[in-house]
């Protein structure tokens, strides 16, 4: 794993990618409009750009992006935690 | 466990495109077939010139016909509005759709097409299925269109129901994100949609599971014994009760013989002596959400139920939950107003960032919520804790109270209940909780009006008598 910094930079090029707008450390990942579609597609560039395993996760318990980067830079991912979206979300607009 | 991936009908479609995707009686269309009328569909809009974005509303009953026009809804880029045919001979079914500002009433029964008094034109699915595209500008097929979302009407347990505004997504259709505890896919059985009504709470799930990969199996005619059967025959793998059909599929004790992975249920409050007969008919496989008909706020799996018994579960990822009174939150344990603040991706430009859902609730010290009922009028918080202490009496199935010039407690009990000792516990919970001596009828199990999505319609249930009656 490179340092916090790199991956700070490659989290940012990869939300980036898929919010395809600019992204700064403090932005979060829900502030932009984030679902769980997005959050799979999220993990999947990171993935592609760390070359490390990126769970969904991860990506929608980090309060900010500087914070995913640290989570990703310090220990590898693998938590538990709530939901991005029910099946009653599905209904919405597939992308909660 | 396999991690979330995005996938959708049309990528069945083209892996196994004879697998069944919806069965409704007689009724049953592959997803082959599925896909194929969805993007008819879909171009049947775009050649009547339906603006993409644009609400269209229908009156289709759950079945191959309506997913086929909610799937292309979705991929092609519209709204798609279901409401009850019910309403359409009245004036709220026209007051929906002008609120709404519905471009075109899709239907598929020709005798309704054009001779429905709404505010808009009216089209057989088949007419608009066979409906050309128009040619794009200068011929050029046109960018792929942000997705689709379904709209809903509250289910009008406190008076008529309305509409609720949805945001549409920002992005074109990509399906939804599978995962492994919602128990659909293309390598499990189907989902069974015990209650076919046109409520988030029911689509939402069995949509997800069709684009998943999951068949959606719809069951028409309800019985206990019907669901039990038909999720066996079918071999289904998740299903959706209804408050109602929860409570009746509990007293029968009847289960399907295969186990279910997954039972989604919510929309009301279900009390705890239920739910832990539920677990037991059922297994450890419940999995209950609490929301508004605009979204899914929370969510609770049954190992955290029993940790947590009576909980809706906690927010969301991205949704924030709190709880107020006069505007001001309160401290963990007591009650007030249930606020959400929502997802940016739930809200439209113009939209309060938090929502007041009109419930009334609380949360304990691990972030769980629990939602004691609606707010009352005459006695704000003490009118739903008073119908949540009910609800959780021996023997009570379910309860309502309404409060007026009288406090009237409406109480589905169980006939094994004594119910000269269920007066004297109800009249005791409103004493201890300084409400006026209420007026209680006792109904048995199964008998106070509903509304289509299971919950007690608190608008029809008229005055409890002075005089005691005796079930």
């Amino acid at each position: 794993m490179t340092d916090r910094t790199d991956v700070l930079h490659q989290v940012l090029a990869a939300a980036a990618t898929v919010f395809e707008c600019e992204v700064g450390p403090s932005d979060s990942f829900f502030s932009l409009g984030g679902d769980s579609i997005m959050a799979v597609e999220l993990a999947t560039v990171m993935e592609g750009l760390l070359d490390t395993e990126v769970h969904t996760e991860t990506v929608v318990d980090a309060p900010d992006f500087a914070a995913l980067a640290a989570a990703l830079a310090g220990t590898p991912a693998g938590d538990v935690s709530p939901a991005t979206a029910g099946p009653a979300a599905a209904a919405g607009a597939e992308r909660r | 466990m396999t991690r979330p991936y995005l996938w959708s009908p049309w990528a069945t479609a083209a892996e196994q495109p004879e697998r069944v995707a919806v069965v409704a009686g007689e009724e049953s269309s592959t997803f082959a077939e599925l896909v194929r009328s969805a993007d008819s569909l879909g171009s049947g809009l775009r050649g009547h010139g339906v603006a993409p974005g644009s609400v269209v509303s229908t009156d289709i009953p759950t079945g191959p016909r309506f997913f086929a026009l909610a799937l292309a809804a979705l991929r092609h880029g519209y709204g798609l509005l279901p409401v009850d045919l019910a309403h359409y001979g009245t004036p709220v079914g026209p007051a929906i759709l002008r609120d709404m500002a519905v471009a075109l009433h899709i239907t598929d029964d020709a005798s309704r097409s054009g001779s429905l008094p709404l505010p808009c034109p009216t089209l057989l699915d088949t007419e608009l299925a066979a409906t050309p595209e128009a040619p794009g500008e200068h011929g050029r097929p046109a960018a792929a269109p942000r997705a689709g979302f379904l709209a809903f009407t509250t289910s009008g347990t406190t008076g008529q129901p309305q509409a609720v505004s949805r945001t549409a997504p920002r992005y074109a259709y990509k399906g939804v994100a599978v995962a492994d505890r919602y128990s659909a896919g293309i390598l499990l059985g189907p989902h069974l949609m015990a209650n076919p009504a046109y409520h988030l709470g029911t689509l939402g799930p069995a949509l997800y599971a069709l684009q998943a990969g999951s068949a959606v199996v719809v069951q028409q005619d309800w019985s206990p014994a019907a669901f039990a059967e038909l999720a066996d025959r079918h071999g289904a793998d998740s299903a959706f009760l209804s408050p109602d059909r929860l409570l009746e599929l509990v007293a029968a004790r009847e289960a399907p013989r295969r186990p279910l992975r997954t039972v989604f249920h919510g929309g009301d409050s279900c009390p705890v002596e239920v739910k832990r007969q539920a677990i037991e008919l059922l297994g450890p496989v419940l999995h209950e959400y609490y929301g508004t008909s605009r979204s899914i706020l929370t969510e609770i799996t049954t190992p955290e139920w029993l940790r947590h018994p009576g909980s809706v579960g906690r927010p969301l990822a991205g949704i924030r939950v709190d709880v107020r009174r006069d505007g001001v939150p309160v401290p963990t344990g007591e009650t007030g107003e249930i606020h959400a603040h929502l997802r940016a991706a739930d809200l439209a430009p113009g939209d309060a960032s938090v929502l007041g859902t009109g419930d009334i609730g609380f949360l304990d010290e691990e972030g769980y919520l629990f939602v004691v009922g609606r707010a009352g009028k005459e006695h704000p918080y003490a009118q739903p804790r008073f119908e949540y202490e009910i609800r959780r009496l021996p023997g009570v199935v379910d309860a309502a109270v309404v409060a007026g010039a009288d406090l009237d407690c409406h109480v589905e009990a169980r006939p094994d209940r004594e119910t000269a000792g269920l007066r004297t516990d109800i009249e005791e919970a409103a004493r201890r909780l300084g409400l006026p001596v209420p007026r209680v009828r006792l109904a048995p199990p199964g008998t106070l009006p509903r509304t289509p999505s299971g919950k007690i319609r608190r608008a029809a249930l008229g005055p409890v008598p002075v005089a005691r009656e005796h079930p």
